[in-house]
């Protein structure tokens, strides 16, 4: 079993080391990524991807927000007079 | 230029503590001197209100969940109150009678209302369209954990538990948006010759904001249980 990972890890080794000194590129013989590895961050899908974590920092952060708006009315509503205007 | 009025304000405000009044010429029952210092300080008043709203339209500006017509709506209010107020100034300051002088001073207050009503509306907006925007991510979001919830059932897992969660967290959402439905118009709407009759207005639209926050907030923790329990 051991001697078989190391094997393939030679291998692997002197693939690339051929790769590597003639200069030929992987680009176009690339694999494209197993079905489970997201390629993106961002889902452009609207079907949302089972595999990916659900992020549910934003709705901890809108919170907070509302509440800075909501303190904002307060000041204006705590009181019906603007009285620094002085007319006599 | 800056300088210069601020010296010339406080020399005004100087010379009207100062002088004896009785020395002055009297302008419908107003010494010339009291004119001055009167305008000096309606002068100050409307500078504190135009700095007011700056920091309204920045937070309109950077207010980037605002729909496009709530925007627009604020935006020219605000610019509206600014040439208002800056023309009224101009007025104030070219004042000739004490009667004039007071009136003009006054609709500094009554024809703007920028503290009890000009910054509430534009809060209470900002903060409907806050919420509208949580409810869209928060929808967004209970799809994913539904894509979740299948593909566990799928694989025979037990998702009771979630499944009450998100079918709770979407309730809340739905109520949320419910409690804020037609709040932005209706505050929008209000203008200064309502005030203070439309201000039960602004505090129902306030409650409005604080109930669907409630909401929010079950919504938010429905959506940690049901995530926690598929995990």
């Amino acid at each position: 079993m051991k001697t078989g990972r190391s094997a393939r890890r030679l291998a692997a080794v002197a693939v690339i080391g051929l790769i590597a000194a003639t200069g030929c590129s992987t680009s176009k013989t690339a694999a494209p990524p197993p079905a489970s590895q997201s390629v993106s961050s961002t889902p452009t899908s609207s079907t949302p991807a089972v595999g990916q974590p659900i992020d549910l920092s934003g709705m901890d952060r809108g919170l907070s927000q509302i509440d800075t708006e909501v303190s904002g009315a307060n000041a204006g509503l705590s009181s019906t007079s603007e009285g620094d205007v002085q007319t006599q | 230029m800056k300088t210069a009025r601020i010296f010339l304000i406080g020399a005004a405000l100087a010379l009207a503590s100062t002088a004896p009044a009785a020395a002055l010429p009297a302008t419908s029952g107003m010494t010339s001197a009291r004119m001055t210092y009167l305008k000096a300080r309606g002068h100050l008043a409307i500078q504190r209100r135009l700095n007011e709203i700056d920091r309204l339209t920045a937070l309109v500006n950077g207010a980037t969940h605002l729909t496009s017509s709530n925007k627009s709506a604020l935006l020219s209010k605000l610019s509206s109150d600014t040439s208002g107020l800056q023309s009224l100034d101009t007025k104030i300051q070219g004042d000739t009678d004490g009667t004039t002088l007071r009136s003009d001073l006054q609709s500094i207050v009554t024809a703007y209302r920028i503290y009890v009503l000009v910054a509430p509306q534009v809060h209470i907006v900002v903060a409907s369209d806050r919420v509208a925007a949580y409810v869209t991510l928060g929808n967004s979001i209970a799809d994913k954990i539904q894509a979740k919830i299948d593909a566990a059932k799928a694989a025979g897992k037990d998702v009771k538990k979630a499944q009450e969660a998100l079918d709770d967290m979407k309730k809340q959402l739905a109520d949320a948006a419910s409690a804020i439905a037609g709040v932005d118009a209706e505050v929008i709407a209000l203008t200064p010759s309502g005030y203070p009759g439309n201000r039960s207005t602004l505090l129902d639209a306030r409650s409005s904001i604080l109930t669907a926050r409630t909401h929010l907030v079950n919504a938010r923790a429905d959506a940690h249980t049901a995530v926690n329990a598929l995990s």
